[in-house]
């Protein structure tokens, strides 16, 4: 069997001595798309956080490993750059820094990684008005301040926007259905699924089944009280619609 | 004032009696000149070259050539201005402003009478282990308009001392950009004092790169009705670098606006200086007046001192000052980081960011570049590779 994308064994954090994550086990095959549905303050963010390498989560046992290779040991930068891509709950507001200076940064700073040319700004912006036309991004969100003054919904679209520009190979999305209107979510959600590749897995974090109508997943995974409780196929989203996250708050203890 | 070498006397007198500020005087509690020997360095010898194309050049003080001037500004001798010289900057805590008055040499006189586009540019040369006291008087008549721009910069174990004072007429507007990109040996100890008229407008941008220690004093008069001051200002110190900003706004008039703020980002042992007072006289009413401080620390052993004052004897104002202290925001570094910036461009873009706004307040494009330019290739060599 192939090395999966992402293959996370009995892995614990916690975050200012609580524990959050009890023993995540996990395993995604490059090209599928999987879901993670829980409760709020089930460790969905956290386990996300976790991958990405943030400060303050603390991973306390056991072990991720993407493409074969252990990310727990990555700095942040370096998993971004080997393809690791965290589509932010409450993306951050950074006044100051315009958009197209930071995207650019980051753009050739993963290109730089892959020991590519880098894009010069004529180049740059080419490949930019592209992706952001095709995600309704309009033009002068680029100028200005990342993500600053900017609706939930357009948070969104820019963080999408940003997974565009930087071909992640592994992109988490952490409810980024929430904050969007139908319409917007459809825009976003079909930007992503268009993104699906036999090269690319990803990892969609949700409370609510509506984004997966657009993104299918091949597996779908219930996170209760830090732990997957539950697997299963699509169908498994469609029945916790129904029937709440309550039958598996005993089975978390 | 009207004679000049009795100006000079008293200066002399006043610095004598005085003798430079130690931590006892208020107005110089976090910056102490009174074991720093400056005064003993070697005064400048007097420099002559040719001008520069575009600039007024001066090195320590010394006027070079007879520069160009846009047409609407005149160069005048220092006897036109002696009644205004030392008009707006006297007392006690300003024995450096004394010094200067006792010792200075040239004093650059300009006089505005149109509205000109083409900006002003002083390039202040510091060169060798001298002190020298370098003098400007700019008076911007009625209705006149001049947009100002100063780079200090240099070499050597100098201290460089200036007077600045401006004078600007009802309707008038000056627009002023100084870059204190002194040599890390440097001291640079700067007074300006502003009059601003009925109507009239004063916009700084004030960024300090450079100097061992750095001192600017602004005492900015509202003397008429409606005048509008703004001023923003910019710190970024490393190592052991010193840079103190100390300002006093007088609200005389009714119905005067005034900003101020200063942003400062210290690293290692570098220790920043704010201190701002806003005076509101009792006819200084509808007053609108804003002073705020904010500083980034990139280091637990830079320090900054943080004093803004509100003194108001008039009862119908509106007043808004603070002073804010802070680390670089963790979750907009995660933020850059997680998009495969590495940490110290990561940290740098912040803090272009965070100073950048100064430069951007800049209204001259030209002048705006060159500012943004300078600090982010002071940036890039202070925090790596420069933006993509
Ligand atoms: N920065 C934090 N400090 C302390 N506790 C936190 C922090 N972030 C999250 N938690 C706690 O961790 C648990 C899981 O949170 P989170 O991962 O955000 O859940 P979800 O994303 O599933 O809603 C919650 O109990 C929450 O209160
Ligand atoms: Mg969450």
């Amino acid at each position: 069997m192939s090395v999966p994308m992402l293959e996370i064994r009995g892995l614990r954090a916690e975050i200012d001595g609580k524990e959050i994550l009890k023993g995540v086990d996990l395993v995604i095959p490059t090209g599928e798309v999987h879901a993670i549905m829980g409760p709020n303050g089930s460790g969905k963010s956290t386990l996300s956080y976790v991958l990405t390498g943030r400060d303050g989560y603390e991973v306390t046992g056991g072990e991720a490993y993407y493409k074969g290779k252990d990310l727990l040991a990555m700095s942040i930068e370096e998993r971004a750059c080997e393809g690791v891509f965290l589509a932010f709950q409450y993306p951050v507001e950074i006044p100051g820094v315009t958009g197209v200076n930071f995207l650019k940064t980051a753009v050739n700073a993963v290109r730089r990684h892959h020991g590519r040319p880098e894009l010069d700004a004529m180049q740059f912006m080419k490949l930019a008005r592209t992706k952001a036309k095709e995600l309704g991004v309009p033009e002068d969100m680029l100028k200005r301040a990342v993500n600053t003054g900017f609706s939930g919904g357009e948070k969104k679209r820019y963080d999408a926007l940003q997974a565009a520009l930087l071909d992640p190979s592994l992109m988490i999305l952490d409810e980024t259905d929430s904050g969007l209107d139908v319409d917007a979510l459809r825009i976003v959600a079909e930007g992503v699924d268009r993104m699906r590749g036999p090269e690319r897995s990803m990892l969609v974090i949700t409370h609510y089944q509506r984004i997966l109508d657009y993104i299918v997943p091949d597996r779908v995974h219930v996170l209760v009280g830090g732990r997957i409780v539950e697997s299963g196929d699509q169908t498994l989203a469609r029945e916790l619609e129904k029937t709440g996250y309550a039958q598996f708050q005993g089975k978390a203890a | 004032m009207t004679d000049i070498s009795e100006f000079r006397k008293l200066g002399r007198d006043q610095f004598e009696k005085a003798g430079l500020p130690s931590r006892k005087l208020e107005d110089w509690h976090y910056t102490d000149l009174s074991q720093s020997g400056l005064t003993q360095l070697p005064l400048a010898e007097e420099m002559r070259g040719a001008a520069q194309a575009g600039v007024i050049h001066l090195v320590n003080g010394f006027l070079q050539g007879q520069p160009e001037l846009p047409a609407g500004v005149v160069l005048e001798g220092l006897e036109a201005a002696a009644g205004r010289m030392g008009t707006l900057l006297s007392g006690a805590d300003r024995a450096v402003t004394a010094l200067n008055a006792g010792l200075f040499n040239d004093a650059l006189v300009l006089r505005v009478s149109a509205k000109v586009e083409k900006p002003v540019e002083i390039l202040s040369e510091t060169r060798g282990d001298v002190q020298f006291h370098g003098r400007l008087l700019i008076v911007v008549e009625a209705g006149a308009s001049l947009t100002l721009s100063e780079i200090h910069r240099g070499s050597g174990s100098a201290l460089a001392n200036w007077v600045a004072e401006i004078f600007v007429a009802e309707g008038g507007e000056l627009h002023h950009v100084k870059l204190q990109d002194e040599a890390l040996e440097t001291t640079h100890i700067a007074a300006l004092g502003l009059e601003l008229g009925k109507g009239a407008k004063y916009k700084g941008a004030l960024l300090h790169l450079g100097s061992k220690l750095a001192r600017q004093e602004v005492y900015a008069l509202m003397a008429g009705e409606g005048a509008d001051f703004s001023l923003d200002g910019g710190t970024l110190a490393v190592g052991t670098q010193h840079i103190d900003n100390t300002t006093r706004v007088i609200h005389r008039a009714p119905g005067c606006p005034s900003h101020q703020l200063f942003k400062t980002v210290l690293d290692e042992q570098a220790h920043g200086v704010f201190q701002g007072t806003l005076f509101v006289e009792r006819p200084g009413q509808k007053t609108a007046a804003y002073q705020m401080s904010r500083a980034l620390m990139l280091s637990d052993r830079a320090a900054m001192d943080n004093k803004p004052e509100l003194e108001i004897y008039a009862d119908d104002v509106k007043c808004g000052h603070g002073a804010t202290i802070g680390d670089i925001d963790e979750t907009a570094l995660f933020y850059l980081k997680s998009r495969g910036i590495d940490d110290s461009t990561a940290r740098r873009l912040l803090i272009e960011a965070f100073l950048g706004e100064v430069a951007a307040t800049v209204e001259n494009q030209a002048l705006r570049e060159g500012l943004e330019e300078r600090l982010y290739d002071k940036l890039g060599a202070l925090f790596g590779r420069k933006a993509a």
